[in-house]
């Protein structure tokens, strides 16, 4: 009994342990794998992060000069930012956020 | 298509026992004695039966028992052994539609297949959404005119093997030594980090591996006999091509030249200290040592019937571009003023040193007058101008052999155009100003007269380097265009029956990597004429699994290497190779550096 | 398991698929008499997605991020199963520093789907503040996870020879505090399951597995360790335990609650084993790059939290793979649940389900039973 006392009342006078999401966001970890965006002016269209993506989530068009993203695809995974030699691939801290629907995103130059 | 199964590998030990369906039983009574733990069952589809594995565990010992049961035969079931082996075995029957008897528990096929189901099956062949795997030849592959393999041979010197690499050049490109001298290079265009100005110097890295062979002479075998006789008139870049790769396809070659020595172009137009000349030699020997194919030098053809008669069966002829282009100008036919054909011969073939007086004038705007120009100045000449009709971005030599003339001193003049010439003790000349007009066909603005801005100059020497044309002796029987150069369709086949046109008198004046693409595809055609089966395609090698540095490996971001030359001051005295060439560490960095595009995903 | 129903009425009543204690769905038709349980019929596979076929039409370096999704809980491991039999296939070493990579995620994977389990297994009893509090302390690992890789379920580091990432030295002291955390944490919930009385009247006695049926049934992992046999194929020496001294956790009660005592005292081992290979771990690469395709057949086996899974990978020398059969634990283990769940009541089916741990996304197949009666 004095032990499980002890453990209520740890509990009651602590803070909360989660956070009041989304009123409040937690800060990012370092590290963490988020969203991505393409760098259109630095991309040459050499279709490596294409191959490289496990789901198939990047479709890239040469002649267009032009590349199709599907952000509900994507598993976050990164190989195509560590992979992508001009670097025109940039990662951010930051999760996707929800959607209302599932759209690809499109990047020109 | 029956699968050799090879040994099983594990982090335990593994056994493969096989058996025939017949005898399943007696093995089963063993495992159980020795009370084995039943793990799975993995089926797999070989063509008309299907191999099915039972995985046990004896120990800490993996035992697998294998037999085959042809598809549509009932297969015993093992559950009144291992009662627990129900799950499997109704996977295995609803995945790949085989029966089994005599199941504790059998859900009749449907245990994976609901009602509205589609069939969800593991038989071959694998239906489904497989992604598709792209492999290019990498931009500079692409941009080469011979399509030699780049993308290996910087792979094959990065790992240290500089013969490999020579080889893999020799496979499209016959003389790579050459090449690593003078090749203008487009594949250095290509290449990805050329955005940052900070390509690979494919040139200097083949330079690089041919100077590691210890001899350019290999040791390398010749297809047999064929029996068949070709004959190549002209011993420039592309009818070296087709006698190297001709002879090694078997054929007896001949190569008639007319000069002293073989080599054409490389020979008379580019200069020593871009191209020793022992090196030319030295390679051109090599491959004709070992093709087989026997040089007459000093001969003429002027006719191919005598070829024939004598018992050639297909020709190619490839003389090249050896009529210079006339300025049409006034008082051109003075002795003082030379043309830059004859005057390049005379110094890099011949080894004469025409004394050309203090002041040189150089009329064009190529890479013959740039040649033209620096080795005047090496002459000892004090003052040399260029003269071009166009503006300085609009001119057609390499760039780079601009600047090393700029820094070796050499000046230069736009937009202005020669117009007379007045002989006495020196040259007197008027230029005639321009001014850049309307684009022409090539792109290029149309220089246009400014009226009444004309320059007054004087000079010891005028080199015209205005280009060359095509002049194709009557005799042969070949039809030709209105500017004279032959005509081929794009095998490089002429009008007349077994003969065969490339290099120079087809293209008019081009690069050497250029001929050389021209001779390989004729050799090509000229070899299934011949009752060959031609020479391979360039193809995209599926088997080769490349390693693909990721963007945090921290050699990628280096500078290119610097190559060493000799000093400025220095070289304008003398016909030394003013480029050094890359050592051993130096090619090893820069190969280093390679992003590999022909990337295998 | 199907007997003759000549006598009485029963009633049979559907427990699953969506059920508040299972975290997957799982569907056990039950044919009771009154509150006594005489039969019962799985179904299992409502997630059946075709991982078997995706894997022969993928290239096979896709296949480990593929693998990796066979389950969210025991992720890294199929992960590095999967990369293990390729290695073995084409001969290749991994570096030293590598396997005790590995062995840290590993572990760390353990502890993580240990502890959800034991909160759900307190949710299952009726116990909710502790599991909310078990989570709590989850957390902790979790965030680990996050710091590590960037994700915080999916790792995603191994690769086909090695690992494609290190841990520097400000991590590696994180690692060490916020186990030291955790164990303190533990600490404090420890005494709840050892000695409490309400838990061991809930536990104790339900889902007897005797120790001569457990072989013979073909059971995995901490179901056949609660009942007192010691295999744990850890003991095998693959990847780091070679160096690091290892011996399984039994316990003879052959119920429910030494099966859950197994768990709770191989949380404790986890958190050891990665202190102790953190303190071991040498210097040196992390990836010795894969240059051939794979050719031949390799059979993997690996401990998962749930028990021992089976890969079978097969190549042929090209890009994809001749095949890919995965084995999963809860697969095994489902015929001993259903000849433990016999002779017990209804309120009983929580605590003997959630006893064996069971993870149906590894299960991937779809069954619908029609019959069986």
């Amino acid at each position: 009994m004095p032990k499980m006392l002890k453990n209520v009342l740890k509990n009651l006078l602590s803070k909360p342990a989660t956070v009041n999401y989304p009123y409040v966001k937690p800060d990012p970890v370092p590290g963490t794998r988020g969203r991505i965006s393409f760098d259109m002016a630095r991309c040459d269209q050499c279709q490596d992060c294409e191959r490289l993506c496990p789901s198939g989530a990047i479709k890239v068009f040469p002649e267009e000069k032009r590349v199709e993203y599907d952000p509900f695809r994507c598993i976050y995974c990164h190989l195509c930012v560590e992979n992508c030699m001009q670097r025109a691939i940039i990662a951010e801290e930051v999760s996707r956020s929800p959607e209302y629907e599932k759209k690809k995103e499109n990047f020109e130059d | 298509m029956d699968q050799q199964q090879s040994v099983s590998k594990s982090n335990a030990s593994v056994e493969d026992v096989r058996v025939e369906k017949a005898n399943l039983y007696l093995k089963l009574n063993e495992l159980k004695a020795e009370n084995a733990r039943f793990l799975t069952i993995t089926a797999l589809d070989i063509g008309n039966d299907l191999e099915i594995i039972y995985h046990f565990e004896r120990g800490s010992h993996v035992v697998n028992l294998i037999t085959r049961s042809r598809k549509g035969d009932p297969i015993p079931s093992i559950t009144s052994f291992f009662g627990a082996a129900f799950i499997a075995e109704n996977e295995v029957q609803d995945l790949f539609n085989a029966k089994f008897v005599g199941l504790n528990v059998n859900f009749g096929g449907k245990m994976l297949k609901i009602e509205a189901a589609t069939e969800t099956t593991l038989l071959k062949p694998a239906v489904g959404e497989a992604p598709t795997i792209t492999r290019f030849f990498g931009r500079c592959r692409d941009e080469c005119p011979a399509m030699v393999n780049i993308p290996k041979y910087i792979r094959q010197i990065a790992a240290g093997d500089p013969e490999g690499a020579y080889n893999t050049v020799a496979e499209r490109a016959p003389i790579p030594a050459i090449l690593g001298r003078v090749c203008v290079a487009p594949c250095q265009q290509g290449c990805r980090q050329e955005r940052r100005e900070n390509n690979i110097q494919i040139r200097l890295l083949k330079r690089y591996a041919a100077d590691s062979m210890s001899s350019l002479r290999r040791e390398i075998e010749r297809s047999e006999p064929t029996g068949k006789r070709v004959a190549v008139v002209g011993g420039g870049p592309s009818g070296i091509t087709v006698a190297y790769y001709l002879g090694m396809l078997g054929h007896e070659v001949t190569v008639f030249e007319k000069a002293r020595r073989c080599g054409g172009a490389m020979l008379w137009g580019i200069p020593k200290y871009r191209l020793p000349k022992d090196v030319l030699q030295e390679e051109i020997s090599a491959r004709f040592d070992e093709a087989g194919v026997s040089l007459e030098t000093g001969v003429e053809i002027k006719n191919l019937d005598t070829l024939f008669k004598d018992g050639f069966d297909a020709v190619y002829v490839s003389i090249g571009a050896m009529k210079p282009n006339r300025m049409m100008v006034e008082g051109e036919g003075s002795p003082k003023v030379l043309d830059s054909m004859d005057f390049l011969t005379s110094v890099n073939a011949n080894n004469e040193t025409p004394d050309l007086g203090d002041e040189v004038i150089v009329v064009g705007g190529g890479n013959a007058a740039i040649d033209a120009a620096r080795v005047s100045k090496r002459l000892g000449v004090r003052d040399v101008t260029v003269y071009y009709r166009r503006t300085e971005t609009e001119m057609p030599a390499v760039l780079d052999e601009i600047h090393e003339a700029m820094r070796e001193g050499v000046s230069f003049d736009f937009l202005a155009q020669p117009v007379k010439i007045i002989s006495g003790e020196r040259l007197t000349l008027s230029f005639q100003c321009m001014i850049p007009g309307e684009p022409d066909s090539s792109g290029r603005r149309r220089p246009v007269p400014l009226e009444g801005a004309i320059l007054l100059r004087e000079a010891d020497t005028l080199i015209a380097a205005i280009g060359n044309g095509v002049e194709i002796p009557p005799g042969f029987g070949l039809e030709v265009d209105r500017r004279g150069r032959l005509i081929v369709d794009e095998n490089y086949a002429t009008s007349r029956k077994g003969v065969w046109a490339g290099g120079d008198n087809v293209t008019g004046p081009r690069f050497v990597i250029e001929a050389i693409r021209d001779g390989r595809k004729a050799a090509s055609d000229m070899d299934k004429y011949l009752g060959g089966r031609g020479l391979p395609e360039p193809a995209l090698d599926m088997d080769e699994l490349v390693q693909k540095p990721t963007n945090e490996e921290k050699d990628l971001d280096t500078a290119k290497v610097l190559v060493r030359e000799l000093d400025v001051y220095y070289r304008i005295k003398n016909f030394e190779e003013v480029e050094l060439g890359l050592n051993e560490e130096e090619a090893l960095r820069e190969a280093g550096r390679c992003w590999r595009c022909d990337w295998n995903e | 398991m199907s007997k003759q129903l000549v006598e009485k009425e029963f009633t049979v009543f559907p427990f699953g698929p969506q059920h508040p204690v299972l975290p997957e769905p799982l569907q056990l038709r039950f044919t009771v008499d009154e509150e006594r349980i005489v039969d019962v019929v799985p179904n299992i596979g409502y997630v059946h997605r075709g991982i078997e076929r995706a894997c022969e039409l993928n290239d096979y370096r896709r296949n480990i991020f593929l693998c990796e999704r066979i389950c969210g809980i025991c992720n890294f491991m199929h992960a590095m199963t999967y990369c293990e039999s390729i290695e073995m296939i084409t001969d290749a070493e991994v570096p030293e520093r590598a396997r005790y990579l590995r062995t840290v995620w590993a572990e760390l994977q353990r502890l993580q789907s240990h502890l959800l389990w034991l909160g759900l297994f307190a949710d299952g009893i009726g116990f909710e503040s502790l599991f909310m509090q078990i989570w709590r302390d989850r957390e902790i690992v979790l965030e680990l996870n996050e710091r590590t890789a960037g994700h915080r379920i999916h790792l995603s580091t191994c690769a086909i020879g090695g690992t494609r990432k290190d841990m520097d030295h400000e991590l590696i002291s994180r690692y060490s505090s916020s186990m030291e955390e955790l164990r303190n944490r533990i600490d404090a919930i420890a005494p709840v399951f050892y000695k409490d009385k309400a838990v061991q009247k809930k536990t104790v006695g339900k889902g007897i597995l005797p120790k001569s049926r457990a072989v013979a049934l073909g059971a995995a992992g901490p179901t056949i360790r609660g009942s007192g046999i010691p295999q744990d194929l850890r003991t095998l020496s693959y990847e780091a335990y070679r160096e690091l001294d290892f011996e399984p956790i039994v316990h003879d009660g052959e119920d429910a609650y030494s099966r859950a005592l197994v768990r709770f005292d191989e949380v404790y081992q986890s958190i050891d084993l990665i202190n102790r290979a953190l303190d071991q771990m040498p210097k040196g690469p992390i990836l010795q790059k894969n240059t051939v395709f794979p050719s031949g057949v390799a059979i993997n086996r690996v401990e998962q939290p749930r028990g021992e899974v089976v890969y079978y990978v097969q190549g042929n020398g090209t890009i994809h793979l001749e095949r890919c059969r995965v084995r999963t634990p809860t697969l095994a283990n489902i015929p001993a649940l259903l000849e433990m769940l016999m002779g017990y009541e209804v309120p009983d089916i929580p605590t003997i389900v959630l006893s064996i741990d069971p993870c149906m996304s590894c299960t991937e197949r779809i069954t619908y039973v029609k019959g069986g009666k």
